[in-house]
């Protein structure tokens, strides 16, 4: 029963790491793609970018452009981290490494709270560098807090509860080995 | 774990004990070095079945400092 129950764990742990190695190529493929679009059609991606920090961003500079790329990009970055770390979890189970099971699940719930806190910072960053062709006096600052955030704000909870759990069950694991 | 004067005294390896037991040649080491965190009431019980003996002959209490 147990033998039957660890063999499909581990399936299940090799399907999900498999499925977080296609996450992250399709981050760095995102990220790609902002940079072509960028270098290639600097107005339009300025333009888009813009628009989903709520500005207008028609009369934006190429430097504004490349700032909301950078933007973008850091943003990429760091869910490439936490993707990168959650894959570590699944990896380490794979080899009945419980501890650096833990380890990676503790460093994915702090990353995640770097996406929540970089989530809003970025998006008020991204509204200053959208609308600094403003005049002065109407440049925005705008933070905000939507269901995005929220939801990011449960799963760093959900992942940090979730990890002082692995770091618990692997020290029974330890235990458990110890015990002869 | 007295285990070195029991398996002379019955003139059986430590290998042959292993086996008997069922656990591996490396736990039964350190069970043999005291160096165990914990023995299982099921080792213990088939340890004392294949050398018939009691528990307490096996047993001894070695302060930290000894």
């Amino acid at each position: 029963m147990i033998e039957t129950e660890t063999q499909s764990f581990l399936r299940s742990a090799e399907i999900l790491r498999n499925a977080l190695t296609a996450v992250l190529a399709l981050l760095i493929l995102m990220g790609a793609v902002v940079v072509v679009w960028t270098l290639v059609e600097t107005g339009a991606a300025g333009r888009w970018l813009a628009a989903q920090v709520g500005q207008d961003g028609d009369d934006a500079s190429g430097m504004q452009a490349f700032g909301l790329t950078a933007l973008t990009l850091t943003q990429i970055g760091i869910w490439y981290a936490v993707v990168w770390q959650t894959r570590r979890i699944f990896t380490a189970l794979l080899i009945a490494d419980a501890s650096a099971a833990g380890a990676a699940a503790r460093r994915t719930a702090q990353l995640l709270w770097v996406v929540v806190i970089w989530g809003v910072l970025a998006a008020a960053l991204g509204t200053v560098v959208a609308s600094w062709h403003y005049p002065e006096g109407e440049r925005t600052l705008a933070v905000s807090i939507g269901p995005g955030q929220i939801t990011t704000i449960f799963a760093a909870l959900l992942a940090s509860f979730t990890s002082h759990a692995f770091v618990l069950g692997a020290a029974l694991w330890r235990d458990h080995r110890e015990v002869i | 774990m007295r285990l070195d004067v029991a398996l002379a005294q019955r003139k059986m390896t430590s290998r042959e004990l292993a086996a008997k037991v069922g656990i591996s040649e490396q736990n039964l080491s350190i069970l043999r070095s005291g160096k165990a965190r914990g023995v299982r009431f099921s080792t213990l019980d088939a340890i004392c079945k294949v050398l018939e003996c009691q528990p307490g002959e096996l047993l001894e209490y070695a302060s930290d400092a000894d």
